[in-house]
């Protein structure tokens, strides 16, 4: 397995915007054709004869697309390559090139996220025709990222900038000095464990414990030992003493999260715990005086539950003294953008990368999202797209794959936020700045506007 | 309110809802494998707090009988060959048609029942003049067990069939036996003996398929000991001889080990590619669930070390749902561990349910106690990480109980270790 000679073209503008392009596939004059494409589009063409050389060739350097001449079994290389590609940490896109490609064909590979699928021969109008279009989606306007100021919450962090948030910390800080018990509502990934641990917090148990129990995590045969604990020995698997959630939040806080997931009979002893202040561990006789402030939480509707025999009215409303209810995500505004900047702070920090910008694109896939998990779901995008960022800009490319594949098919829906008119005012002259390559005086003229009032807004969008 | 808007059910409340009879095992079953996630607001879910819709079961239940129809009615036809066989005087057929329903279980992942069937057939084999057919239930009883991970008994097995085979002069079956023994070693890392019996078994093929696994066996052993040049060159040769044959089942296990050895070398990228270019590779050999989830485990290793933790989950999520599609349940209570693993680097003592539902899963119907050692040893491991000394101890304890009883040197070794760590403390 040897890389052959590459034939390299650099083209007259491969700098910041020249593409880099690989080319894979033993049949010269195609990538001849190719190559009078690329040199007169300003992009370089390197070409190996095969899979293995363009995989080594891809994992040592970063390619804007790689271009496959599928020679035999078309199918069954167009999932190969495709699945290669997606899960490379530069993540170039594909383009794969066939002898009279099907419509099934082109449709899989649509499916499959690939860039363009062209006929061979491959003629040189629609090879410009594609690498313009690869450029132009290419050049992603870089926007800012918004200052973001953090509430702190003891070791967390409460980012919000949106006006539905504000009852919420209002709340927080009026129950918190209290011993009250509070019930905290919200779809999964609101960040109702934040919330909980900000109560704690800023109460009078600030310095004792705050133990957190994911109750529709932990198996239903599990729960009752992990919350009151167990001697050696109780039951098949209890190797050991253990001691339980409620033991461990003595004179602190136990948050019971997802509380709606409990079992009907662990719901009545966590009410005797309310009621008697003493736990007894499985297996044991001596009961154990405990001292804690219930915190609970769930994503369910009590209220229904209880209608339905599901839930216990009298533990709803030991629980429910003070209720807290948290919004989705996506109706949380500009949060969104907020977020992203935040965890973009926070995971660059751990990666030691810093980040100044996100681009048009990225910003729209975002804001294009369901957030079916909201925050939560946001972090693990965040915290993945910092793993695959090179520089300090979030592109469309460090998001998940299959979101680029339907960006252009996401419909304009009232559900989806609308963008700022800052936002296109910043994109707009982005735009203008890189038409005019940075030169202020023909942008203003471009844009019908004095150059002063454009170099104020340049440094108000941090352009 | 329809049923379809109702709440579904979680996996665990349906179990618990349906009694433990024999007639609704194969239901269990299939209401497990359609179970559907939730992700990805549930970084904590284990395969009880899957989701199970009981109307798109129904909708489901023809499908699920047809199947099962279908693996009665091989199982049927076997045993009635077997009989038919009997009934001329052909033992050695009535042997081989006991092999094939054991084939049939295996296939779906029944592997305690296709022992059962194999361990008939070794029973009647053995009291056959021609030993091939003894030879080859032997090397499938070798084959089951060292898949069911009980590495010893599958070296017994191997061990037989090789002295038969040579006693016989059949060569293609001694390389074989030897490569399961090479195999059984590699699993209970004894390099040595592992480089061993893979030498031994290329001294009796000139089958270029055959070899080139046997190479592939040496080339893991080289990396194992850390002989990593020397890995690489049986590698290629065993790519070489696999590449000639265009066997895609040998590649694929080749590029894994491929992957293994790039990573040994701290070619992080390189790994990847290589794993890749194997997963990419087993659409064209079919159904490989087992092949597919080595290379994802690897896939996730990789991710873990690296501390790319987030990749590692994803990667992990892929080889679950394939664990639980194709109910292979010493692969799900790997993959647990190694969330449980990942959490761990995390320090998130909610990662506690990963290693417990791993250690449920190894207790099952067919107990998994080498796995189930381990279990306990990461999961001791992830307490001591969180300051839990008394839990972790204890887990150490357990699991050099269970090793004692079955036998493991090597994981005793590092049970011993963590206990003195622990001591330490």
């Amino acid at each position: 397995m040897t890389v052959s000679p590459g034939v390299i073209l650099p083209g007259p503008d491969h700098g910041v915007h020249g593409l880099r392009l690989l080319g894979v596939g033993e049949d010269s004059a195609v990538f001849r054709e190719l190559e009078r494409c690329a040199e007169s589009e300003g992009a370089a063409l390197e070409r190996v004869r095969d899979a293995a050389a363009a995989l080594r060739a891809i994992a040592r350097e970063s390619w804007n697309a790689v271009m496959v001449l599928l020679a035999q079994d078309p199918d069954e290389q167009l999932g190969w390559w495709a699945d290669v590609l997606r899960n490379m940490p530069r993540r170039p896109r594909l383009i794969v090139m066939a002898p009279g490609p099907s419509i099934g064909f082109a449709l899989r590979a649509a499916q499959l996220g690939v860039f363009e699928v062209l006929p061979v021969p491959v003629g040189r109008e629609r090879g410009r025709d594609l690498l313009r279009r690869l450029r132009t989606q290419e050049e992603e306007v870089v926007l800012p990222l918004p200052g973001v100021r953090p509430v702190q919450m003891g070791p967390h962090e409460m980012v919000s900038e949106c006006p539905a948030m504000l009852p919420i910390f209002r709340t927080i800080a009026q129950v918190a000095p209290s011993t009250a018990a509070v019930l905290i509502t919200g779809e999964s990934g609101t960040g109702k464990e934040l919330v909980a641990r900000a109560v704690h917090q800023h109460g009078p148990r600030r310095d004792g414990p705050f133990v957190a129990v994911n109750c529709a995590a932990i198996p239903e045969n599990l729960l009752e030992s992990e919350l009151f604990g167990h001697e050696k020995g109780a039951f098949t698997g209890a190797v050991a003493r253990k001691v339980g959630r409620f033991e461990r939040a003595h004179l602190g806080t136990l948050f019971l999260d997802e509380i709606g997931d409990m079992s009907l009979a662990l719901q009545s002893k966590i009410l005797r715990v309310l009621q008697e202040r003493e736990i007894e561990r499985v297996g044991g006789g001596e009961p154990i005086p405990v001292d804690v402030r219930l915190i609970a939480a769930t994503n369910r509707d009590l209220k229904r539950m209880m209608g339905e025999a599901r839930f216990r009215e009298d533990l709803y409303f030991r629980l429910a003294v003070v209720t807290i209810a948290l919004p989705r995500l996506a109706d949380r505004g500009e949060d969104l953008i907020a977020l992203t900047a935040y965890f973009l702070g926070e995971f660059g920090k751990r990666a030691g990368k810093a980040f100044a910008g996100i681009t048009d694109r990225a910003a729209d896939l975002l804001r294009g999202h369901e957030w079916v998990g909201n925050v939560r779901e946001l972090r693990n995008v965040i915290e993945r797209a910092v793993l695959v960022a090179e520089g300090d800009v979030l592109r469309a490319e460090h998001l998940p794959e299959e979101w680029r594949t339907d960006s252009d098919l996401i419909p304009e829906t009232a559900a989806r936020p609308v963008i700022t008119l800052k936002e296109i005012e910043a994109r707009h002259i982005q735009r203008a700045l890189d038409h005019t390559q940075g030169q202020i005086g023909d942008a203003a003229q471009l844009l019908g506007v004095h150059r002063n009032t454009l170099a104020r807004k340049i440094r108000e969008y941090g352009l | 309110m329809s049923a379809a808007q109702r709440p579904p059910l979680r996996v665990e409340q349906a179990l618990r809802l349906l009694p433990d009879v024999d007639a609704l095992a194969p239901l269990r079953a299939f209401l497990i494998s359609t179970s559907r996630a939730r992700a990805p607001a549930e970084p904590y879910r284990t395969v009880g707090k899957r989701f199970v819709q009981p109307g798109h079961l129904r909708e489901a239940v023809p499908l699920a009988v047809s199947r099962i129809t279908d693996h009665l009615a091989g199982l049927f036809d076997s045993a009635v060959q077997a009989l038919e066989c009997e009934q001329r005087g052909d033992l050695s057929g009535a042997v081989y048609a006991l092999l094939a329903a054991g084939e049939r279980e295996e296939r779906v992942g029944r592997l305690a029942q296709a022992f059962t069937w194999c361990d008939h057939a070794l029973r009647l084999a053995a009291e056959l003049n021609d030993r091939r057919a003894e030879i080859d239930t032997l090397l499938r009883l070798g084959h089951l067990e060292r898949i069911r991970l009980r590495q010893e008994d599958a070296a017994r097995f191997y061990q037989r069939a090789l002295a038969l085979a040579d006693a016989e002069m059949d060569a293609r079956a001694a390389a074989v036996a030897c490569r399961g023994l090479g195999e059984a070693a590699l699993g209970q890392a004894r390099w040595q003996g592992a480089e061993s019996w893979f030498t031994r078994g290329l001294q009796y093929t000139g089958e270029e398929g055959l070899a080139g696994r046997l190479q592939l066996g040496l080339g893991e052993v080289s990396r194992n000991r850390g002989r990593l040049d020397e890995a690489e060159a049986r590698l290629r040769r065993a790519r070489e001889l696999l590449e000639a044959l265009q066997d895609v089942g040998g590649l694929v296990r080749l590029l894994n080990a491929w992957g293994q050895l790039e990573a040994a070398r701290e070619r992080q990228a390189e790994a990847l590619a290589a794993y890749r270019e194997a997963l990419a590779k087993l659409p064209s050999l079919g159904r490989h669930p087992r092949l597919e989830m080595a290379v994802r485990l690897n896939i996730s290793e990789l991710y873990i070390e690296w501390g790319r933790l987030p990749e590692a989950e994803d990667e992990l999520r892929r080889a679950e749902e394939e664990a639980i599609l194709h109910n292979v349940p010493r692969f799900l209570a790997r993959i647990y561990v190694m969330l449980g693993q990942a959490r761990a680097r995390q320090r998130d003592d909610a990662g506690f349910v990963f290693f417990e539902k791993a250690i449920e899963l190894c207790r099952g119907s067919d107990p998994l106690p080498h796995l189930e050692a381990e279990a306990y040893l990461e999961y001791a491991l992830f307490r001591r990480e969180l300051g839990d000394t008394d839990e972790a101890r204890a887990y150490l304890e357990r699991a050099r109980e269970i090793l004692e009883s079955v036998g493991d040197g090597n994981t005793l070794a590092r049970v011993d270790a963590a206990l003195a760590l622990v001591e330490r403390h």
